[in-house]
């Protein structure tokens, strides 16, 4: 990326405009609740969380100080005013931003078919976004032996899926064991199911899981649509195409796909087993959702506008203030938990190694203003490893690093970073170089905005915006000093996924290339501690330990920018984002 | 003639041959693991909530990516003799299927779209030619070459804000009915019309001054029996030509287009297959338009056979 | 592939033995082009602009100012401001500076390696024709943005990147045309005689071919320049063009295109200086090709 480089200073930037830059954070920050619209938006990196089951996440009505919204940002928008009485019938039209690649919750690992599978197919169990409480799914009680080694799972009598067979023990079994089976080449359901061992049909409504090592999240993993049961006699059926003739228990019915436009789904008529968050009785309210993809977000906001849609899941942020004015239209705005859009720094490769560089450059970056001039106060800017309706989450991090450039000057100074010519740090004749290689879109935004106060800090920053699968790669590689990564979840247990060393490798969710003992064992233990409270105690520690370590540099609190016509009514969200379908009727 | 067909229906088949392999190659030069981006989610929340390494390997394995190149390509070739072109790694769909079920909205798309700009383009093109170097001329001209001259999704963003947004006239998005169909085609019938109106500009002037015509003219022929009997059979070649030319580009044209309106279509199938690296699906998708374009290309050579007699084929 | 003889473009005799008196009116027939003309000096004024862009714009083009985005145009911002509050005005006209040489570039690279592979395979014919074609024919079968994608994919994406990319899927059409042209040429009396009295390959080929292929090369060039720009800018749409802050057209239109319709001159104002480039390129080839082919001059 020589050439970009050479490239800006032929266009005569003398260096980063100190002026021009505090005046625009001068403002901003005075602006607070910003008004006039702007960037941000578009890209698959935008797509925000799916859904999935949850832990005790006490939805923590996420401080929005700078949102215009009315609406608080929390987890279950849920439209209380409702006037009237729920309607039944109709069709909605759902405009989504990405298509599901396939429809089979044992495979699937794109979010929104995580999304999607709750209409399709229950969870075993499911967790009230309010109280943190487990309610049942298809599981009307649950038991986990002391040593966590052992979970029993009493099931619903009387529930058949969509093809007419019966749902029993045998059909969980079936779902679980099928999901260890290589050729289904499952991507997110086997991470669910941990040190998994089998599963025990005690009778015909009993099922016992069983592990090989005490594993703590598995009540939330139940509750996240990925371990939904499915038809033991469909994907006998269907066998490879079981995704594309998906048959579960929920309330709707797949009935059509058509690739790249729109997936039909109907309303299963013989439904009378809402699971515990549903909030009324017997088949849903809609007689159809159909659901249209729209990838492009200037084409998706129009369909809403003009009556293509019903409601969408990818308003562009600058034009959020706009829509929440008109009283033709709703905003709704659910936080995301799990780990919030962040900036791993590699702690291996120079000058990122060095602690005291990894704090200067979270310091040096006003989050804050960044996260406002992308995201209009739609979204609010993290704090830590995890986002804050995350159960567990340490409000300790957010007194960490307040943004601060002295601060930051004086840290690079100590490691011996000294201001050289051009407004570029230097120590032994090298430059303070970073490469920071991210994803198009919003992220490529935020990458500008952050490069911006990073010159002004005296770093010299190699900004790569590249797409998904090449920036794979580079990171693998550790080419990077700054990566990106954002992985919603309701449990804490995704920082096992970002911050293990066993994780460097393969996968290479861990971007901080570091292997570290004391947190690999910190991860480990509260895998399997099973005391809720001490367990607690272990992620609160963790989260200050990777900022202790300065590892990243928190982003954005990823919140999904769903936007309806005032007609859609009883929408609520699934605990990562999703609407639950199930209560949703239109007013006529 | 039949010797003729025979032939270069045979030379496709190296043709065919050689835009496999260098997809294939090109597949394995581009950076990018693609059992690694399907646990990524392309960079969105991301899938495995605690994934192992072994489920990686395991999934490379599985998707064949851990076998020696040359036996992935000659498996993959076995197949494609066979009619198999795989699953894709994404959805584990046939690629065949996928492919067919999007083909004919392609199709649609292309056909209508030519469909203007042959209609569009053909009268700017005579009218311009007719008035050669006048003030009409330079106006048609500047016109077609306007459309030519924007960037087609802008073009196709203005189109949505007019007639979708502003007047709900046609829908933006999607794919069933002819409604959908308008604006969509009218995108690339404008941008293909420019182009379609310089040619057949060119080949009007060009056959206006031929010693045929002339002497036409100069046997008494009226103007109307001279521009309708000698130019326009000849003004079909540029026409025709540039229908093989967008055929073949059926699907570099598409992609844009399908990308802003949302439709669906081999273009953006194939793009978005680049970008997962979805192997199979890249491979059938190129495969087909390569194929699509080998013959539309042989019928546009057989067909200027027949539109101008002084071609002749050996 | 079709051994079409004489097809479409009949040769152009003469070609040679009137090129002194061609460029005399050359000129002449230039001006008398008034499209062609306008076009030039569209054109010019881009190129002057992209040279002298520091002298008449008064903003940086890269730094961003949170707190003036999406301004309308003003006294002070003439063409508004964009979503980080840049000065559209210094970025189109400093956007020239990266978008005119896309377009020059990429025709260069395609010209040249197509100019090559187009003599050979049409001057020494048999197998060099033969495997050259079969290439080409290869290339062209292979859908050309498919082909950019890949290599901006396995290069990265820049603005380098992206010529090379562009550049490489335009190389087929030169090889085409200049086969064409040095197939007819070849059958030339004067060709004939100079391989007759043993005149060296290299010169007949410098010395009598290549001037005849010369022409259609500059007329087809011209065009495509504009052509390539807008594949520039369609890869930028896709996300693979130029890297920002780099204030290129096509990406300066593809990120303001969320402000359609909001605050519309974000995305306007670089998509009328590309539709405005593209348009006298264009204008100006079409001048070009009507007097450099004898044919259709009166």
């Amino acid at each position: 990326m020589g050439l970009s480089k050479n490239s800006i200073s032929t266009l005569g930037q003398d260096g980063f405009s100190r002026r021009t830059l505090l005046r625009g954070v001068g403002a901003l920050t005075a602006l607070g609740a910003l008004s006039p619209l702007m960037a941000a938006c578009g890209s698959d990196d935008d797509e925000p969380g799916p859904a999935s089951g949850t832990t005790e996440n006490t939805p923590v009505p996420a401080a929005q100080a700078t949102t215009p919204a009315e609406e608080p940002t929390t987890t279950d928008a849920g439209d209380e005013d409702d006037e009237g009485d729920p309607v039944s019938g109709g069709t909605l039209t759902f405009g989504e931003f990405s298509e599901p690649p396939i429809m089979d919750p044992r495979v699937s690992g794109a979010t929104i078919a995580w999304r999607l599978f709750y209409n399709i197919f229950d969870p075993l169990l499911v967790q009230d976004t309010e109280t943190g409480d487990f309610l049942p799914g298809l599981a009307s009680t649950w038991e986990v032996s002391e040593d966590g080694l052992i979970y029993t799972l009493g099931l619903k009598e009387d529930v058949t899926f969509h093809d007419g067979t019966d749902f029993n023990a045998e059909a969980v079994k079936f779902t679980f064991d099928s999901i260890l089976e290589p050729e289904l080449k499952s991507l997110a359901a086997i991470g669910y199911l941990g040190p998994y061992d089998r599963t025990d049909v005690i009778d015909d409504l009993t099922a016992e899981v069983h592990f090989t090592d005490p594993y703590a999240p598995f009540l939330n993993n139940l509750s996240h649509s990925v371990l939904s049961p499915v038809s033991p006699a469909a994907v006998e059926q269907h066998g490879e195409d079981f995704g594309f003739n998906p048959v579960g228990t929920g309330p709707f019915m797949f009935q059509e796909w058509q690739q790249q436009t729109s997936m039909i789904l109907v309303r299963n008529p013989d439904y009378n087993w809402p699971i515990g968050v549903y909030q009324h009785e017997g088949p849903a309210h809609l007689d159809q959702i159909t659901i249209n993809f729209i990838s492009e977000p200037t084409t998706m906001l129009g369909t809403l506008m003009n009556g293509e849609t019903d409601v969408i899941d990818a308003v562009q942020a600058q034009e959020v203030e706009r829509l929440q004015a008109d009283d033709n239209f709703q905003i709704l705005l659910p936080t995301v938990p799990g780990s919030p859009q962040v900036l791993p720094l590699n702690a291996v490769k120079p000058p990122t190694d060095d602690l005291k560089v990894r704090q200067a450059i979270i310091q040096a970056v006003d989050m804050e203003a960044v996260v406002d001039t992308l995201w209009y106060g739609t979204r609010k800017a993290a704090q830590g490893p995890l986002s804050s309706p995350t159960w567990s989450y340490n409000p300790v991090v957010e007194t960490m690093y307040p943004y601060d450039p002295d601060a930051a000057g004086a840290l690079l100074d100590e490691a011996g970073w000294t201001m050289g010519s051009g407004n570029v740090r230097q120590k032994d004749g090298e430059n303070l170089h970073l490469i920071y290689i991210t994803t198009g879109g919003s992220n490529g935004q935020a990458g500008e905005l952050v490069q911006a106060y990073l010159l002004q800090a005296g770093f010299e920053v190699d900004l790569q915006i590249l797409e998904y699968a090449a920036t794979a790669s580079l990171m693998l590689a550790g080419e990077h000093n700054i990566a990106r990564i954002y992985f919603s979840h309701t449990d804490p247990v995704v920082l096992t996924t970002l911050y293990h060393s066993r994780n460097i490798e393969g996968t290479n969710f861990n971007r901080t290339m570091k292997p570290d003992d004391t947190l690999d064992e910190m991860l480990n233990d509260a895998t399997s501690e099973m005391d809720v409270e001490t367990r607690r105690t272990i992620y609160e520690d963790i989260q200050e330990y990777v900022m202790d370590e300065a590892l990243i540099i928190p982003l954005w609190e990823e919140t999904v920018l769903w936007g309806a016509r005032a007609g859609v009514k009883g929408l609520h969200f699934q605990p990562l984002g999703g609407a639950w379908f199930y209560d949703v009727w239109l007013e006529q | 003639m039949l010797q003729y067909i025979r032939t270069r229906v045979l030379l496709t088949i190296p043709v065919l041959l050689g835009v496999s392999l260098l997809t294939f190659s090109i597949l394995h030069l581009i950076p990018g693991d693609p059992a690694r981006i399907l646990l990524g989610d392309m960079g969105g929340g991301a899938a495995a909530g605690d994934t192992s390494d072994e489920a990686y390997q395991n999934l490379r394995e599985e998707l064949g990516l851990n076998d020696p190149l040359p036996i992935q390509y000659a498996n993959y070739l076995g197949n494609v003799a066979k009619g198999d072109f795989g699953r894709s790694f994404q959805t584990n769909r046939e690629v065949r299927d996928s492919i067919l079920e999007v083909l004919p909205y392609t199709l649609q798309l292309t056909v209508v779209g030519l469909g203007i700009a042959i209609v569009l383009g053909g009268i700017l093109g005579i009218i311009a030619a007719l008035n050669r170097n006048t003030w009409i001329d330079s106006i048609t001209m500047v016109f077609s070459l306007f459309g030519l001259a924007m960037p087609s999704f802008w073009l196709g963003f203005i189109l949505i804000q007019l007639f979708a947004l502003r007047w709900t006239i046609f829908p933006s998005t999607g794919t069933e009915g002819i409604n959908t169909l308008v604006l969509p085609s009218l995108t690339l019938g404008l941008v293909a019309s420019g182009v379609v109106a310089r040619l057949v500009r060119s080949t009007m002037l060009e056959v206006l001054g031929q010693e045929y015509v002339t002497t036409a003219r100069s046997k008494g022929l009226s103007e109307r029996i001279v521009i309708l009997r000698h130019a326009l059979r000849n003004a079909l070649i540029p026409v025709v030509t540039i229908v093989g030319l967008q055929f073949g580009g059926l699907l570099s044209g598409a992609v844009i287009i399908e990308t802003v309106f949302a439709r669906r279509g081999i273009g953006r199938l194939a793009v978005e297959a680049v970008l997962r690296r979805d192997f199979p699906m890249v491979q059938g998708t190129i495969l087909v338009a390569a194929l699509g374009y080998v013959l539309v290309n042989l019928i546009v050579d057989l067909s200027y056979a027949w539109l101008d007699p002084r071609i002749k084929y050996r | 592939m079709a051994r079409r003889v004489t097809a479409g473009a009949p040769p152009m005799e003469l070609r040679a033995t009137q090129a002194r008196n061609r460029r005399k009116d050359f000129f002449y027939s230039l001006l008398r082009t008034k499209a062609a003309l306008a076009g030039l000096m569209i054109l010019s004024l881009m190129i002057l602009a992209a040279i002298l862009a520091p002298l008449i714009t008064h903003y940086d083009p890269i730094v961003i100012s949170p707190p003036d985005r999406t301004l309308p145009p003003s006294r002070d911002h003439w063409l508004g401001t964009d979503g980080f509050g840049r000065d559209i005005y210094s970025r189109v006209v400093y956007g020239a500076r990266v978008s005119l040489p896309v377009g020059l570039i990429a025709v260069s690279i395609a010209a040249s390696i197509g100019a090559v592979l187009g003599l050979v395979a049409g001057y020494f014919g048999r197998y060099a024709d033969a495997i050259i074609m079969r290439i080409i024919d290869i290339m062209l079968a292979f859908p050309s943005i498919m082909l950019a994608l890949v290599v901006v994919a396995i290069l990265g994406p820049s603005i380098r990147n992206v010529m090379i990319a562009v550049g490489i899927s335009e190389i087929p059409r030169y090889t085409r045309l200049i086969r064409g042209q040095v197939l007819s040429a070849r059958e030339l009396l004067y060709v004939e005689a100079a391989k007759v009295i043993g005149v060296p390959t290299s010169k007949i080929l410098v010395r009598h071919i290549l001037p005849n292929v010369v022409s259609p090369v500059v007329v087809l060039g011209t065009l495509s320049v504009g052509s390539a720009i807008l594949a520039a800018a369609g890869l930028s749409f896709l996300g693979l063009g130029a890297q920002p802050p780099r204030p290129e057209w096509g990406a300066m239109l593809a990120d303001g295109r969320q402000f359609l319709s909001s605050h519309w001159w974000v995305a306007t104002m670089p998509g009328l200086a590309i539709a405005i480039t593209v348009l006298a390129i264009n204008m100006f080839g079409d001048g070009l090709r009507d007097i450099l082919d004898p044919r259709i001059r009166t």
